[in-house]
């Protein structure tokens, strides 16, 4: 197994620390990547294929219509954009944002949201495949079978060496058919469905996972050595809304259960979901909580996919506004990004930590307003470094961090 | 000396990070501080739904409740009848209703056009992260010196007997 160091900074002879306990080591400079074409482009998704190749996705939207692009990473330089999809009618959210995965041997698979109807928040969401490396597309199909006027989003594609993929999604098909007015009733309830595509585009073996969830955070499913994991926030009977996971086993889905058990008790939106990654039998979540008013990025580690995660790692310092993801870099390390508040300006951090939760470094990537504008930074890694990308300036700006090997 | 740059503005922000600072504290529902900032109305940056900045020299002196929520945010759209109704019980009260929305004022503007409500319906350019705002509705309440009095997350109904005596009393919980 490849080992990673990681340091302090040596700039120039001053050696800065960070609050964490910092080794004493060189640390690895963080550098920006430039790309004309992500100007005018917001809503960036990182993921990494099955090859190690980095795939960013984003939006450019110009009020009259749409566009979903991807571009790939190689020696440190963004290629040359391809579009996926566009069209008018749109569903184009800070939070509720497209995605482009690849399984590395010219499988692709894009999902998006539509709106086909006027007032209120009511979106169906497209999937599509590729089988030539985003050449050409197949024609967008409806992901969920539920196809009157609800909110159907926050959807988390992940690929099985197959060629087949597992999609959750937060899906409102128990609110009445909607209008503005339809939000105005707490007694609906947002479910939460994973189904699976198969190669050919076609939508298969829906399933409900969870009957009543929180209304607006991203879901985030993962695939371990055990089967599939999905993480999303939870809404109890009392709403209570922390993080919750069910997990596919030879029985079938378990029944939800809490991570950590915060104690969020809010009737309210977050929009603020967790985030996970999985190696074999390795599984790391994120997620970000404000019980008791006090704001927090926290981490969960399993070593058994999922069965028995460790008490949560706080990862934030003092104050933060979350907007977390996590990216395990290989099988004894894992990468957590998040946007703290310091002195009132947000800050996106990125952590490294041992796979028992030690913290080893920290870095500052940028100032970033937390506005909602600057949507959710994204991250991942192909095993040498850690790619960032963020929304500030009107575009889509991404950063790596080459991790130094023993 | 892009990277060079850029780790050495990272340094500024990590020596920033350290420092513990000197900052005030808020009441909150819970009784417990906020690692807040000196919030005023002013910090709000709330505007009329025509743009123009909402002059808050105009509050001065009035117990001034302010809601923040979305078009998009269901416990939101939940609570606003409950704010209607507390609005009229509270009309004969030095108190003003403001609900504010950080979305676009197009977007703002057209779910007023679906949804009557009397009470003030404002923007806010503030950056609510900023503002401790971690999830929708959130509920301020200044008092009559426009201190920060109260903040309570998530939506509750703003008519019943307790909400109306928080909103018409409360100083400090």
């Amino acid at each position: 197994m490849k080992k990673e160091l990681f340091g302090a900074i040596i700039v120039g002879g001053l050696i800065l620390k960070g609050c964490a306990p910092a080794p004493s080591e060189e640390r690895m400079p963080v550098q920006k990547l430039e790309a004309t074409h992500l100007s005018g482009a917001s809503l960036p998704f990182l993921s990494t294929d099955a090859s190690g190749k980095v795939i960013l996705s984003y939006v450019v939207d110009n009020d009259s219509s749409a566009a979903l692009h991807f571009t790939t990473l190689a020696d440190q330089q963004w290629s040359a954009p391809v579009k996926v999809a566009e069209d008018t009618n749109w569903f184009v959210n800070w939070a509720d944002f497209p995605s482009v995965i690849s399984w590395g041997d010219g499988k692709m698979a894009a999902h998006w949201l539509e709106k086909n109807w006027t007032g209120g928040t009511n979106y169906h969401v497209k999937v599509s495949r590729s089988q030539d490396f985003g050449a050409s597309w197949n024609t967008p199909v409806t992901l969920h079978s539920d196809t009157l006027p609800r909110e159907h989003g926050f959807v988390s594609l992940v690929p099985f060496p197959s060629g087949r993929m597992f999609a959750s999604w937060l899906d409102g098909r128990k609110y009445p058919p909607a209008s503005e007015h339809s939000g105005h009733d707490l007694s609906n309830e947002m479910t939460l469905m994973g189904g699976y595509v198969a190669v050919d585009g076609h939508v298969e073996g829906e399933e409900l996972l969870d009957e009543r969830v929180c209304d607006c955070c991203q879901t985030s499913s993962v695939l371990s050595d055990h089967g599939l994991i999905t993480f999303y926030r939870d809404r109890s009977d009392d709403e209570v809304r922390d993080i919750a996971e069910v997990r596919w086993t030879e029985e079938g889905w378990t029944a939800p259960s809490l991570l950590g058990e915060d104690g969020w008790d809010i009737m309210a939106c977050p929009v603020n979901g967790p985030q996970s990654d999985a190696i074999d039998e390795q599984v790391a979540v994120v997620w970000f909580t404000a019980a008791d008013e006090t704001p927090k990025v926290q981490l969960s580690l399993s070593g058994d996919a999922g069965e028995h995660p460790s008490v949560p790692i706080k990862v934030s310092h003092k104050s933060t506004v979350g907007r977390a993801d996590v990216k395990l870099i290989d099988k004894d390390y894992v990468a957590v990004s998040w946007i703290e508040v310091v002195e009132e300006t947000g800050v996106l951090k990125v952590a490294v930590f041992t796979i028992d939760g030690q913290r080893l470094e920290e870095w500052d990537i940028t100032e970033i307003s937390t506005e909602r504008k600057t949507g959710f930074p994204q991250l991942t890694s192909d095993g040498k470094s850690l790619i960032i990308a963020w929304t500030s300036d009107n575009a889509v700006n991404t950063a790596m961090i080459a991790l130094k090997e023993l | 000396m892009r990277v060079i740059h850029i780790v050495l503005v990272c340094a500024v922000f990590m020596l920033a990070a350290c420092s513990d600072g000197n900052k005030s504290g808020t009441a909150t529902s819970s009784g417990q501080k906020l690692a807040a900032k000196d919030i005023s109305l002013a910090t709000l940056k709330l505007r009329n739904l025509d743009g123009s900045e909402l002059d808050v020299t105009t509050l001065a002196g009035k117990r001034v409740f302010v809601n923040f929520w979305a078009t998009w945010c269901k416990p939101c759209l939940a609570e606003m009848p409950s704010i209607e109704r507390a609005t009229e019980l509270l009309a004969a009260k030095n108190v003003v209703m403001l609900a504010a929305s950080d979305e676009k004022l197009e977007r703002i503007s057209k779910f007023i056009e679906k949804n009557s409500y009397s009470f003030n319906i404002v923007a806010t350019e503030a950056d609510l992260g900023i503002l401790e705002i971690f999830a929708l509705p959130t509920t301020f309440i200044f008092d009559e010196q426009g201190k920060l009095v109260f903040k309570e997350t998530g939506a509750r109904e703003w008519d019943s007997p307790e909400s109306i005596k928080l909103i018409n009393e409360t100083n400090k919980l």
